[in-house]
Formats: C-alpha cells, structure tokens, sequence
C-alpha cells in the first residue's frame, strides 16, 4: 500500500464517485449496469480491508492446460492433483508465502483448501497463488466457482496449451472482458516440451497475434512446461515483480471502477446543465392561470366591483336595485376567503358552506386541464432532449409528482389570495354621502313643495314660496338635486369602471403570482431537482473516469 | 412416395427460409438458428440424399481443433491430402477425398451447394477443395472438417454445416479434450437425431492409455451413446510428412473399409442418419412454429396495447364533447355576443319561461359573429384533440416500453411516444371540416323547410354555431353553478334552432353531426394509431406460417413413416465392428518403422487388392445388436459397376 500512493489514492476517490454516480442513477440508468457498479464499489470496500500485505494471483485456463502443474511447479511441492483424467481440480486451492494466512481474505475468497508454504523465496512474500478449475470442461460447475474468483483475484495468469490456445471459449468467454486489464496479466503457453522449438515460437507468435486481435495487445506472453520446467523460472520472476509492486490490487480494482464507470457512462448525455427554461416555465403558468380560473375570477371581480360601486355610488333611486343581482364572487365561493379587512357591512365576510369548506366554485373544464397537460409534457420534451430513456422518465414522473394534488393546490392559491374586494374605495363613500345629500335636498325641496296644502289645512301661513325665473324654489331644489344625483350617478360610473379595470387587473397579478408558487412546488421544483441529480450524476461519473 | 417426401420436404425448406423473428423473445434467437440451420440442412444434405440414396457415404471428420483430425485423414490415406500444423486451427476450408469414380456425385453442386468446389488448397471458409484419391473405395467419401470450437467463427459455422450433412460422423476427440462441453454438445445432438457416428479417441499418451480411453467410454454410455464405437489412437510420433504410423490407424481404416465394402451396411447408415435428420426436422419444425406463435401473439399484444390508448383516447375526447366541457370560457363569450346580451343569458334560469320562449324566436341575432362563435368552439376541440393524441401517443408508448419486445422496437422508433409532426395539422383540417359539415347539414335543412327568411336573419353560421353547442351540452352532466351558464345557453341554442327547423329536426340534425364528428376523431385518432400498426406491420411476421408448419411437419412425418414401411427390411440400427476391433491393439510404432511399413499396407488394403463383387444381400441385413462377421482380411470393395447394379435392383423407395 505505501509503495503506491497514487494508485490507492486514486482508487480511493474514484470508487467514492462511482458509488455517488450509481446511487443518482439508481431506478434511471440501466439497473443491471447500476448493480454492476455498487457490486464494484462494494468489492473495493471488501478488498481495501483486507491485508494489503498480499497479492492474490491465479491459474485460470482450460482443462488439462496444466494450470495445477503450474501451480506444483511454482510451488515446488506436489500441493495439487494433476492427471490425465478431465477435468481433475473441482474446487480452488491457494498456496500462501510469508509469515502468516491471510484467513480474511480466503475466507472472503470462500477457498478452504490453503497451504502457508514452508520456505520463501525471494520476492514472493505476500503472494497467494490459487490455482483455479477449469472453464470449459462438461462440470459446469466449475464454471461458476471460476467465474467467481476471476472477479475477485488481484491477478490473473491465463494458462493455455499447443492444442487449446486459440479456443473461442478462452477469447469470448473470458479475454474479452478482461481487454482492460491486458497490462496486469499474463498468458502462458504451457507444454511446451510437446513442440518442437521451432514450432513453438511460431505457436507464441500466433498466439500473441491472436490476443492483440482480441485487443489485449498488452499482455505479456511466456512458454513454460510444467513436465520439464523450461520457463517456470521466468515466470516466477514476472510474478514475484507482480508481487513485489503490491499495486496489483489496486490496479485491478480501478480497472473494475473504471469498466463499471464506463458501462454507466455508455450512451450517456453529457449535458449538465439543463433546467427548466423561462419560456416553458412561462407557458406553464399560463396554463394553469386558466386551468385555474384566474380570467373567470378576474371578470368577477371586475364584475363584483362594478356592480358594488355603482350601488354605492350610483344614484340612490335606482342603484338599490343593483343589489339584488347575485354577486358573482360570491357564486364563486371566493369573497369570504379573501383575508377580509373590513368588510362592509352586508355586503361580504360572511363565508358559504362551499367556502368553508376550502373549495371555491371555480370549474376546470377539460379543455384548461388539457391545456395543463400539454404544457407539462412539452415542458418535460423541452427540458429531457437528448437525455437517456431512464432519466426522461424520471423527469417526466418528477413532473407529474403532483398530478393528483395540483388541481387542490391551484385552487387554495386562488382562495387564499387577496383578490382586493373586501373594502370599497375610499372615494366611493364620499360620493355614496354626496348622493345622499342631494336625494335629502331633493326630498327637502319635495316636502317643500308639497307643504301648502298641509299648512292650508292646519291654518298656518305657506311657507313662503320664493321664486327664480318664474320657477319656486323648492322645484329647483327638487328637480336639481335630483337631475345632479342622476347626473353624478352617471358621471361617477365611468370612475367605477375603471375602479373595476383596475381591481381587476390587480387581482390577476396577485393569483398569478400565488399560481407561480403553485407551479414552483407542483413542478418546476421536482423537474429542476431531477434535473439537479442529473448533473450530480455526470459530474461524479465524470470523476469516477480517468 | 420419395416424390411426395421430397416435394413436402422442400416446401418446408421454402417455408424455413423465410422464417422471421423480429421481436427478441426469449425463443426467438435459437428458433432463427434453427430455421437457418434446418433449412440449410435440407438444401445440403436431406433433400439431395433422398434424390440419390445410392450416392456415396459421405464421412465427415469433425471435432475439436488440434485433436488431429486432418493428420487422422492424411494417414488413413497415407498421403497428404489435407494440411495439419501446429497453429491453430490450422484447416479452414473442407477437404472432400473421394474415389475418382464417384466424381461426379460431388463435382456438381448436388450437396452443399453453398461451397465453391476447388481443385487447390484453400482457406477461405466457402471453398471445397475436392481431392480424388484412387485408393479409397468406391462409395465411400471423406471429408476433413474445419474446428468446432476455435476464435474462429467461420470454422465453427462451416463445421457444423457440414456434420448437418454427413451420412457419418467421425468424430475426433483426443486425450486433452475428450472432457470438454462444445464437442458434448455436438455429440449430444448427434445422439438425440441418432447420425450413424464413430468416435476417434486420438492422441492418447501412454500414460493415459489405462484411464483416458474408459473415462470417455464411461461418458458416452451417460450420454446414450453406448453403442457408438470407439477407436483409441496413441499419441505417436508423425512422419516428416505429417503421417502417423500405420499401425496407429490401421484399425480405424479397416472398419471404414468394412463398410464401405458391405453396400447395404452402407445404405442402412445413410437411411439411419437421414430419417434421423427428417425426424429431428420435424420436432425441431414445431419449436420454430411456436417460436412464430410467439411473435404473432407478442405482436397482437403490442397491437392491443396501442389500440386500447387510442380508445381510450376516443373514448374521453366523446365525453369531453358532449359534456359540455366546450362550453366555457371563449365559446361562452362568444355565443352571448353572437346573441346580443351576455347579462341577459348569465341571468337565465335554467327553465326558460314560456314568454322567453316566444321571445327567442324573435330574436335579433348578429350573423357575423356566428363565426366567432365557431372559431372558439374550434380552438376548445383542437386543444382536447391535440392533449387526447399525445397523451394516447404517450400511453401507447408506455405500454411498449414496458414490454421488452416493445421496447426495442420503441427504441427503434423514438418518435412514436408523441404525436405525429402533421398530428397538429390534420387535427385543424378535422375539425374544419366537421364544423364545414355542420354547416351544410344546416343549409340543408333550411332548404327544405320554407324558413329560409327566419334562417337569413340568424345566419347559417349563427346557427351552425347553436347546433355545436347543442351537441356539446346534449348529454348534460353540468352542475352546480354552469348549469346557469351553460345549461341556459344550450337552451337558448335549442329554442332558436327549434324555432326554426322545429324540434324533431333538430334532433336528427344534433344526432347527424355528433355522428359526423364521432368518425372524423375516430379517424384522426386511427391515422394516429396507424403509426404504431405499421411499426409493428413492418416486422413483417408471417401469422398463417405456425399452420403451414404443422400441416407440413404432420405431411412429412406421415410420408416419413411410409417410406419406413416400404424400406422395413433394410432398417435397423446399424452395426458396429466386433468389440476386440476397439480396444488399443496397435503397437505404438517408430516414425522410421512406419514409414517402412506404410506402403505395405496400403498396397495392401487399400489399392492393389482387386475387390470381388459381393452381391449385396437385402433381405438379410443387420439386426439390431448383431455384428457383421467381418475382419479387414476379408474386406471387398465394390466396383463401381457392380455398385451401379447393385442399386439398380437393390433399394426402392
Ligand atoms: N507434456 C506436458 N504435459 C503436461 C504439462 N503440464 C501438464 N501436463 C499434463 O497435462 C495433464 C493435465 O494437467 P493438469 O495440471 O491437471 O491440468 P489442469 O486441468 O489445467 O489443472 C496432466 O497429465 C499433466 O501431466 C507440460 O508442461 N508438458
Ligand atoms: N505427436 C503427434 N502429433 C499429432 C498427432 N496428431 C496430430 N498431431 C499434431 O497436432 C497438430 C494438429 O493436428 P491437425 O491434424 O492439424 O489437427 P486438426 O485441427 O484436428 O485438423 C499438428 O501439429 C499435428 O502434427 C499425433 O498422434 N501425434
Ligand atoms: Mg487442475
Ligand atoms: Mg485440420
């Protein structure tokens, strides 16, 4: 460990990102290359806790190769069964150099056949050679325990022979996968006491021919023949340096990092910085505005004020009858839930059933709900261009996060607002009591003038009965503040109006801007944290990748 | 009989061919496999053989790379006609030696037509290299094999093409290898269509020569093939040429000899092999047929799924249309327009009074804004039209993608999860043209009736506009506060269009146009879904094939087993050499000492000796378990002649 910094070190950051990388994509990215990855990262964690002091090398080939005379050779003593029978060996056997065994670490290998060797020869303290079962043979089974250890192994030794080095199950079962590890392992061509010299350096030749084919150009290739020794040396001293380096392990494992980080990586966009765009963020409130009823409720308020003002302010006479229309927020449910500041007297504050209830009368018809949805998908098509099936999905889903809920929550937006109605305007009143004055002056005049007849009959003296332009001058009270009243009354609609304009628009500022909020909690938060996770995801698998 | 055998045989040939399985189920790629390799088998191997029973035995030498199958081949010719070496695989294109007065069984392309027959040697994996050679018997041909299990893929094809096509495996193992699981398989399957098959155990070194040999017997008894001979050959050292020691292969030749000498030894081989191959075809037929059941029934699903979108999708946008979704907003505002007094109609009770009533039929009405009104009613439709598609679009696309056979074909086809391009387009053009509809069937109708005065003053747009929000509010289903609003409106629609065409007619007329409009979505949607059916049409699955392979299978089959009947005399299993012919006899002999001795033995065996024409004898043919009482001492080989009489009387189909 302390001779190679860098190596572990690296390892050290890249495993930590590949297991950030594979915990964002999980239920996204491909599950089985998501698995991969965390069964990386957990192998790393397992291995970086056991004793660094060892290198785990094995003998991995085809039946009858010699992989267990190899082993013997390298041994020295007779540890393993070899024989003319196939397969022989059935279960993996390790031979351990150095002071002690390293029980963990086999344990953990699941090998229960070990040997701690007697004497060590140069440079191989620490190695653990394990000589492994056949793949190709007809006992499957052994299959599976080679399969299992080729994964584990800090190091492998592939053993091929004259007759099967260039067998398909060796290249597409096995070589093929291991193309980034071409560097850390070893071919060997064993038996060669069965070729003649010449022929056996054309067999080398072709065989690392055949392993650049398969794109592990890298590896080294000797001859050995476990009958007469030939090679066994040099051999020994390649993996005594193997040893010697104890950056094996490591170098393995960060092949395994970076090959679970690619598959991860595969066909992978590497946009990070995607969120939701304004103008889609845009179309969104817009349609859920009108999915919400904000016109509808816009209009009653335009409405509502229109037709309080002109009760207020319009000409007494007539502008009673005003209310007995129906007011049209309250048929909305709506008034009562406005925070009501002071309300006037009778004319709201007082909450209907509905209203108590927390729902507001507005209906969402099928078309703004339509509309509601197209905005959504566009906004998910908008924003996941180019993305992973997986991860569109995700975005798409986060989208829809709170499909059940939005029509409630836009709809305690719209309650909830001030929509402005609750108090009348202020000049409203002092036209209201100027209305008032010239109905009393109206009614002044009207008593005035219907006073001779009283006072005839009570024997009093007439008022007296002053004239302008031929005309009494209770007629010109009566009939001007009349004509004034009516005259005001109609004068004053037109600030009305633009009283009910400007509520209006007032109002719907304020329920687009609670709509807003509704839009950010409901969808633009989960897209956007989707999205976020995304980015999270790249930028640790970039990491995780030289 | 043959006739109809071979007639129904290559019809299933035909049908083989064109076998196609484009979704990746689970049975899907052995099943292509299978139909490849059936339909191969039958152009090589099956249907010529049944044409020519009388053709030579054709032995195929396959196995694993380096067991030395070419080396075997060499030195039971005792002369190099096929290279062997050291890297491997070393053979790579078949070599074909036979007599030269079979030549023209072999030089046309009768069997293996896929082969371009050659004189040279050669490597490319579609060439035969042809090698007459004098010295093997007339009706007997051998063929040196590529590897079944080498990097490379062509090897491993061609060989398995020409074991298909063999009347007689001799299959060549060797002492390294006799364990492995790839020549298992072959052998398995060798075992399972009951080829007439040999096995060559070579390269035995002496220390293996106690053990080796009965592990492999051992194996093959576990695998049924019990009775299949065995012949061990000891790793000896080769020639310079190449060639093993005489001795070595001296006990496989002469049982290659035995039979080839015996004629209706032969044919029973070539019978036993074919009617294997004819009765493996068939079982194999019916896991293509359903391997194509399969799809078809993937297919209907994937079919189902997107249709049931698309229904669904139908289903909503007709309760959107009749439920008086349209009637809000827009299409309101514009209707109290068109009728003067928005005040008047939002304070319109649902029951109208009877003066109201009279009241409508006077109405003044502002014709140009009966297209107002149409507009609106228009975009409401195009927006619920437009959500229905895409959503549908959307489902469909879901219900793929959770099926791995869709999957891959959405993957393929990523736009189907949205609505087509021109989806915006034809769904306008839609409701154009229904509202264009609507407005005929008004004109219409105002000619008929004498109102042409009445519908002047509403305008026939006016009152194509009443007519939609008839239909949109038919069915009701409004509550609470819209039944004001929009029940009122409906109301005051019908009045005015009962005003006129009376109300019997406006019920024909709501009914006509709601039908109109029915099958125009109907037809947008269907166009929509028109997209997921040509992806699924372009797969290009054959439905009626499973029947036609049953009938097929079930014609052969029957036809098989008349032409048994007709040939019961000559069946059997077919024999195998006496036992002490199998055990390792051979003493392992010098290079020098064999090259010595060689040409004895050929001359010998093989060439010099004249053969005596051994009439063959039909009747009495082999019986199971017998064994020919034959020694290579007593080997004949027949003429080419007597082989032409031979089959001229000899077998019938
Ligand atoms: N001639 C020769 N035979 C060998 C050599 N190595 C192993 N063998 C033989 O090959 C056979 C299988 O060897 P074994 O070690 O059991 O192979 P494994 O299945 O790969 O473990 C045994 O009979 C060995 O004696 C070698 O280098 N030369
Ligand atoms: N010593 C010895 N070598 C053999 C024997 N049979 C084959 N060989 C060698 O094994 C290698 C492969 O033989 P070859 O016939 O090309 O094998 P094929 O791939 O099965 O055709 C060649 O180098 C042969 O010389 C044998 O019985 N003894
Ligand atoms: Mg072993
Ligand atoms: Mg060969």
């Amino acid at each position: 460990m302390n001779a190679a910094p860098p190596v572990s070190s690296l390892l050290g950051t890249r495993a930590a990102a590949l297991r950030e990388a594979a915990g964002y994509a999980v239920g996204r990215s491909s599950e089985a290359n998501v698995a991969q990855a965390l069964r990386v990262t957990r192998q790393v964690n397992r291995r970086l806790a056991f004793s660094g002091e060892h290198t785990v090398i094995a003998l991995a080939g085809a039946t009858g190769s010699g992989k267990s005379s190899l082993f013997n050779a390298l041994c020295g003593t007779q540890l393993a069964i070899s024989s003319v029978k196939r397969p022989t060996t059935g279960r993996a056997m390790a031979a351990v150099w150095g002071q002690t065994m390293p029980g963990d670490l086999l344990d953990w290998m699941d090998i229960p056949v070990r040997h701690l060797m007697e004497t060590t020869p140069a440079g191989l303290d620490g190695l653990v050679l394990l000589d492994l079962p056949d793949y190709d043979s007809i006992v499957t089974a052994h299959r599976g325990e080679v399969d299992r250890l080729v994964a584990q192994v800090d190091g492998l030794i592939w053993v091929v022979d004259p007759q099967k080095y260039a067998d398909n199950a060796l290249y597409e079962g096995y070589l093929s996968r291991f193309k980034a590890y071409a560097d850390v392992m070893l071919v060997v061509l064993n038996q060669s006491d069965r070729l003649a010299p010449a022929d056996l350096s054309a067999a080398r030749d072709h065989l690392r021919s055949l392993l650049a084919a398969a794109g592990l150009g890298k590896a080294k290739v000797f001859t050995t023949s476990a009958l007469n020794g030939a090679g066994i040396d040099t051999l020994r001293a390649e993996v005594a340096a193997l040893v010697k380096s104890k950056r094996l392990a490591a170098t393995r494992l960060l092949h395994d990092v970076e090959s679970a980080a690619l598959l991860l990586a595969a066909d992978l966009n590497r946009e990070r910085n995607r969120r939701v765009s304004d103008t889609s963020a845009v179309r969104l409130v817009a349609a859920l505005s009108s999915a919400a009823g904000v016109a509808q409720v816009a209009d009653a308020v335009r409405l509502a004020t229109q037709t309080r003002g002109t009760t207020l302010t319009g000409w007494p006479l007539v502008s009673w009858l005003g209310r007995l229309r129906p007011d049209p927020l309250k048929r909305l449910h709506l008034e009562a839930f406005a925070p009501a500041k002071t309300a006037a007297p009778g004319e709201a504050g007082v909450p209907t059933t509905a209203a108590l209830a927390g729902r507001s009368a507005l209906q969402v018809s099928d078309i703004q709900q339509a509309q509601v949805s197209t905005a959504l998908r566009n906004l998910c098509d908008d924003v996941s261009r180019g993305l992973n099936p997986g991860w569109a999905q995700a975005v798409r889903e986060a989208s829809l996060s709170h499909e059940h809920t939005l029509a409630d929550e836009l709809d305690a937006a719209v309650t909830t607002t001030d929509l402005g109605t609750s108090t009348p305007v202020g000049w409203w009143r002092f036209v209201r009591v100027v209305q008032w004055l010239l109905l009393t002056v109206a009614a002044i005049g009207l008593a005035w003038l219907g006073s001779a007849p009283v006072t005839k009959y009570f024997g009093i003296s007439p008022l007296p009965l002053y004239r302008w332009h031929d005309i009494p001058l209770p007629t010109w009270l009566c009939g001007g503040a009349l004509i004034g009243g009516f005259l005001l009354g109609i004068l004053v609609s037109f600030g009305v109006r633009a009283s009910a304009n400007h509520r209006a628009t007032a109002a719907t500022a304020a329920l687009q801007a609670a709509i807003r909020t509704v839009a950010d909690t409901a969808v633009l938060t989960p897209v956007n944290t989707e999205l976020e996770r995304y980015a999270r995801f790249v930028a640790a698998l970039a990491r995780a990748l030289p | 009989m043959a006739a109809g055998l071979e007639q129904a045989l290559s019809e299933l040939r035909r049908e083989l061919m064109q076998v196609s399985l484009p979704l990746p189920l689970p049975t899907a790629t052995e099943a292509s496999t299978t139909a490849v390799q059936l339909a191969a088998q039958l152009g090589d191997y099956v249907l010529p053989r049944l044409k020519n029973l009388e053709a030579p035995l054709l032995a195929v030498v396959g196995g694993s790379t380096g067991a030395g199958k070419s080396t075997l081949v060499n030195s039971l010719l005792a002369r190099v006609v096929t290279r062997s070496g050291v890297l491997r695989p070393t053979t790579k294109s078949p070599v074909l030696v036979y007599n030269p007065a079979d030549e023209h069984w072999f030089d046309d392309n009768r069997i293996l037509a896929g082969l371009t027959r050659t004189r040279a040697t050669s490597d490319a994996p579609t060439a035969l290299q042809l090698v007459p050679e004098p010295s093997l018997p007339v009706g007997l041909a051998l063929l040196d094999a590529p590897d079944i299990d080498s990097v490379v893929t062509a090897n491993r094809t061609i060989a398995s093409t020409l074991l298909a096509a063999a009347d007689l495996w001799l299959f060549v193992t060797s002492a390294a290898r006799y364990s492995d699981a790839i020549p298992w398989d072959f052998l398995t399957d060798a075992a399972a269509r009951a080829v007439v098959l040999a096995v060559v155990l070579n390269r035995v070194p002496p220390e293996a020569a106690e053990i080796v040999p009965d592990d492999l017997r051992r194996l093959l008894d576990e695998r049924g093939l019990a009775e299949v001979p065995l012949f061990v050959v000891p790793e000896t050292t080769a020639t310079a040429a190449g060639l093993l020691p005489d001795a070595a292969v001296s006990e496989l030749r002469s049982w290659l000899a035995t039979l080839a000498a015996d004629e209706n030894e032969r044919r029973a081989v070539v019978l036993q092999t074919l009617d294997g191959a004819i009765t493996q075809t068939i079982a194999k037929t019916q896991a293509v047929a359903q391997a194509i059941t399969d799809q078809v029934s993937a297919a209907t699903v994937l079919g189902a799924d997107a249709t049931a979108a698309y229904q669904e999708a139908a289903r909503i946008v007709s309760t959107q249309v009749s439920d008086g979704s349209l009637l809000r907003g827009e299409v309101l505002a514009r209707w109290h327009e068109y009728i003067g007094t928005s005040e008047f109609t939002k304070t319109l009770d649902a029951k109208v009074s009877w003066l109201k009533e009279r009241f409508l039929g006077l109405f003044r009405v502002a014709p140009a804004a009966g297209t107002q009104v149409q507009l609106a009613a228009g975009s409401g439709l195009e927006v619920l039209l437009a959500e229905a598609g895409d959503a549908a679009a959307e489902r469909a696309a879901q219900a793929w993608d959770d099926n791995p056979a869709g999957r891959n074909l959405l993957r393929a086809h990523p736009e189907l999860a949205r609505s087509s391009a021109s989806y915006q387009a034809a769904l306008a053009r839609t409701i154009h043209e229904w509202q264009a509809d609507v407005l005929n069937l008004v004109a219409r109708e105002g000619k008929d009736k004498r109102k042409t005065a009445r519908i002047a003053a509403a305008g026939v747009n006016g009152l194509g506009a009443a007519l939609m929000l008839f239909i949109f509010a038919n069915t009701g289903g409004l509550t609470g506060a819209e039944v004001g609003v929009a029940g009122g409106t409906t109301v005051v629609a019908q009045k005015l269009l009962e005003s006129i065409f009376g109300d019997t007619a406006v019920k024909t007329l709501a009914q006509t146009a709601r039908d109109e409009l029915a099958a125009r979505v109907q037809g947008l949607l269907a166009s929509e879904l028109a997209r997921f059916t040509k992806v699924l049409d372009e797969l290009d699955i054959d439905t009626r094939q499973p029947r036609r392979f049953h009938k097929l299978a079930a014609e052969v089959d029957t036809l098989r087993r008349e032409r048994e009947l007709t040939t019961a005399g000559q069946r059997g299993t077919v024999l195998l050499p006496p036992p002490e012919l199998l055990s390792l006899t051979a003493p392992v002999h010098s290079a020098a000492e064999s090259a010595a001795d060689f040409d004895d033995i050929v001359d010998a065996e093989l060439v010099e000796e004249e053969p005596e024409n051994t009439p063959p004898d039909v009747t009495e043919t082999t019986a199971a378990g017998t064994t020919p009482d034959t020694t290579p001492d007593a080997t004949q080989y027949p003429t080419p002649d007597s082989l032409d009489a031979a089959t001229e009387d000899g077998v019938s189909l």
